[in-house]
């Protein structure tokens, strides 16, 4: 397990104490069973709207990357290059998230169309299919919030929650969000490969072996991505090549950033609980539906934030039914939400202000040691004092 | 399966790496639904009713069609309510750039009955390359008998328009079941081509008509035998219901014509009813079955199983599965498999003696 998880301080937090009743563990049965009626319904009806809403987004998502890519053509003129970064930024947020993160979570696997299963499905950014969905798919919605095992608390390089070990470093973590925001896409591309275990010196044998073998696979992947964006589409617009090589990084940089918030949205807010890996041991079905609902929080907004967050603004919804197509949330929300005041589970939701203010809030309350080392450090400094008194 | 033919135009590498991850053909594609680097795909456009249960929908095809041998067939994927399904009907028309298929219902069958209910006017449809070898090829100019069981008749129409179109002198007899007049599909221009054609005789008998010609209602030595071609001079096609097989393919076998005996199934032939007490368990979703009739792909979805298949007549391969143990019969071969570990296609293997354990 990971060493910057102090795992001696189990956490105490409310999901573990309603396990431990008889009571709670009963409820939270009749819960899973309610949630999983709705599953059931829903994916008995899909159909021909569904695949055409899909094909709709693809549609207006190619119409807006050749706009916005011809557009900076002209980039030499600002209206244009504006246009161009604007609409190309728009088509990646849009193939990333209400598309690629969707197909490839299988979400349109019972259509049979090739073109759009999680098998074949490959994105527009430098993270493989392949390692995404085994870090994302597998790893973050199996385990989801459980500190150590889910590295999308922190994401490696921040601390946000108190179980894990504070060190120096953190202090300076408001800071490095804004890299981590800025480079998302990067940073996880390398999410696969467990850094942190890397660099501590704590993976095994056999972590090492595959690690070695598909680190050739984000090579390719960041090569070719990084040659269309940076080298063959300037080099096509000959003396413009300034207009079109700016362009593309800042539409790259801006889907970086919104990608990064839309998902910290997701997790980081005060009231989301992370858990302890314990909690994992013969968890069933209804334990696990609860798990993801106190693991996640929305964002409250109109069908613009909807679409642009990939539907993730149903964070809570798209946890309970990851590969339920992401369009149907917004119709089951409102009994997801009735379900949970019923069983008095918190439904955490907030417009994309608040959460981000908490989320920031967190960030800085965590880059802080706790109180122990605080008085650790205090007692230190103390010793010098003296020393130099005498 | 597909026509990939792996040529591909001038800078499309290049346009390749400019959309990578997506192809060209994913771009090129909002401006012509049917281009596609390697597959073969058609568009509706026109839908013809031949008969209330028979429809043909001709398609306008992309490059990557490059034609087919006359009695050939292939498979094709439409989409209904947003899902894709696969299965395999005949070529009954083929031009440089178009395609026809002429379906009729088969029973409840989906993809049938939404060809004659829904199809409709620029539906893009997936074609595979074309298959089968029921065809006039290897035949030199020897006569030929054809007989034709209601929709099976479609081959031999393809086979039929493309001698017109060669000009061949080959003396051809056409024995052709139907119900009844009315549900007699293709019948006024396979009447106006035999017509046209010296040497293609016609012979329509309807089984269902209270005139239809004493003697003559079903398949026998005396319908065949009283045509206009030789039956002994001649190589034997049918086509059609299985039990019309079934009749020919004894006749010739009786009559030393099992060389010359050529056979197209449109429907897996019927099986036995299988001892209702064997079980079959599929082992990955923990369920146990009581045998019933069917195919093991039947009996799968009937314990709410939705195994991958495709055209249900073995084949496509779509279903292949692995069976871990017990005794099975090919229901198109009659073939008794015996070796416990083994991979079968569901759609044509039935149990047979014993309890089968399938890795489903």
């Amino acid at each position: 397990m990971n060493a910057i998880v102090d795992l001696n301080k189990k956490l105490d937090n409310s999901f573990a104490k309603i396990l431990n009743t008889d009571e709670g563990k009963a409820w939270v049965e009749e819960m899973g069973a309610e949630l999983e009626e709705i599953r059931q319904r829903v994916m008995d009806d899909l159909g021909e709207r569904d695949i055409e809403y899909m094909r709709k987004v693809m549609k207006w998502q190619k119409r807006l990357e050749i706009g916005g890519r011809a557009s900076l053509f002209l980039g030499f003129l600002p209206p244009f290059w504006l246009a161009g970064a604007g609409m190309l930024s728009v088509a990646k947020i849009l193939e990333n998230m209400e598309i690629g993160h969707n197909l490839m979570h299988g979400q349109f696997n019972w259509s049979r169309d090739e073109k759009m299963h999680s098998d074949t499905y490959e994105w527009d950014n430098v993270i493989p299919a392949d390692h995404w969905k085994y870090t994302h798919n597998f790893e973050h919605h199996t385990y989801t919030n459980i500190v150590g095992i889910d590295h999308d608390v922190g994401y490696g390089l921040l601390r946000m929650d108190d179980s894990q070990k504070w060190d120096p470093r953190f202090l300076f973590q408001p800071i490095s969000s804004i890299a981590l925001l800025a480079f998302f896409q990067h940073f996880v591309s390398v999410h696969y490969f467990k850094l942190d275990k890397l660099i501590e010196g704590s993976l095994s044998e056999e972590e090492k072996a595959i690690h070695k073998k598909e680190w050739p696979k984000v090579k390719r992947k960041q090569l070719k991505q990084l040659a269309k964006d940076y080298l063959l589409f300037p080099l096509l617009a000959g003396p413009f090549f300034l207009f079109v090589l700016t362009g593309n990084i800042t539409a790259n940089l801006i889907r970086n950033v919104w990608a990064a918030l839309v998902i910290f949205c997701g997790h980081f807010p005060k009231d989301v609980e992370t858990f302890h890996a314990s909690v994992i041991e013969n968890e069933t079905k209804g334990q696990w539906y609860v798990r993801q609902i106190k693991g996640s929080a929305n964002i409250s907004g109109g069908k613009l934030l909807h679409l642009m967050t990939g539907n993730l603004s149903h964070q809570i919804e798209h946890h309970l039914f990851p590969d339920m197509p992401a369009n149907r949330y917004k119709e089951v929300a409102a009994e997801v939400q009735a379900i949970c005041k019923k069983y008095g589970v918190d439904y955490e939701t907030g417009t994309m202000t608040t959460q981000l203010k908490s989320v920031y809030k967190r960030i800085f309350d965590k880059s802080l040691p706790p109180k122990e080392t605080k008085n650790k450090i205090g007692k230190f400094i103390n010793k010098f004092r003296k020393f130099e008194d005498a | 399966m597909n026509a990939n033919t792996n040529k591909k135009f001038f800078g499309e590498r290049l346009l390749n790496r400019l959309v990578y991850p997506r192809k060209v053909e994913d771009y090129v594609q909002m401006f012509n639904p049917i281009w596609s680097s390697g597959k073969i795909l058609g568009q509706v456009i026109q839908v013809r009713k031949e008969t209330t249960d028979c429809t043909s929908i001709i398609l306008k095809v992309n490059d990557n069609w490059t034609g087919c041998d006359a009695g050939q067939y292939a498979m094709i994927t439409v989409e209904i309510d947003g899902k894709k399904y696969s299965r395999m009907f005949t070529i009954s028309e083929s031009g440089r750039d178009s395609v026809t298929f002429t379906v009729k219902r088969n029973g409840d069958g989906l993809v049938s009955n939404w060809i004659n209910d829904a199809a409709k006017l620029d539906d893009i449809i997936e074609i595979s390359a074309p298959q089968g070898d029921f065809t006039l090829l290897e035949i030199k100019q020897k006569p030929v008998i054809m007989v034709a069981g209601g929709s099976g008749i479609t081959p031999f129409w393809a086979m039929l328009q493309d001698m017109r179109d060669l000009a061949s002198s080959r003396e051809v007899a056409l024995l052709y079941y139907s119900p009844k007049k009315d549900d007699t599909i293709l019948l006024k221009p396979l009447q106006d081509l035999a017509a046209s054609l010296r040497n293609v005789e016609l012979t329509v008998v309807h089984t269902r008509d209270k005139a239809a010609i004493d003697g003559k209602h079903y398949f026998g030595a005396q319908a065949i035998e009283s045509l206009s071609v030789n039956p002994q001079d001649a190589e034997i096609f049918v086509c059609g219901p299985s039990s019309l097989i079934g009749d020919v393919e004894t006749y010739c076998n009786d009559n030393g014509l099992a060389d010359a005996f050529h056979k197209e199934y449109f429907t897996p032939p019927v099986i036995e009813v299988a001892a209702e007490d064997l079980s079959i368990t599929f082992s990955q979703s923990d369920i146990v079955l009581q045998n019933g009739d069917g195919t093991l792909l039947e009996n799968a979805e009937r314990a709410g199983l939705t195994p991958e298949h495709g055209c249900r007549m073995g084949i496509c391969q779509t279903c292949t599965c692995k069976k871990v143990s017990g005794r099975v019969k090919n229901i198109v071969t009659g073939d008794v498999l015996d070796e416990d570990v083994s991979t079968i296609q569901l759609c044509i293997t039935a149990a047979c003696d014993s309890d089968v354990v399938l890795e489903l």
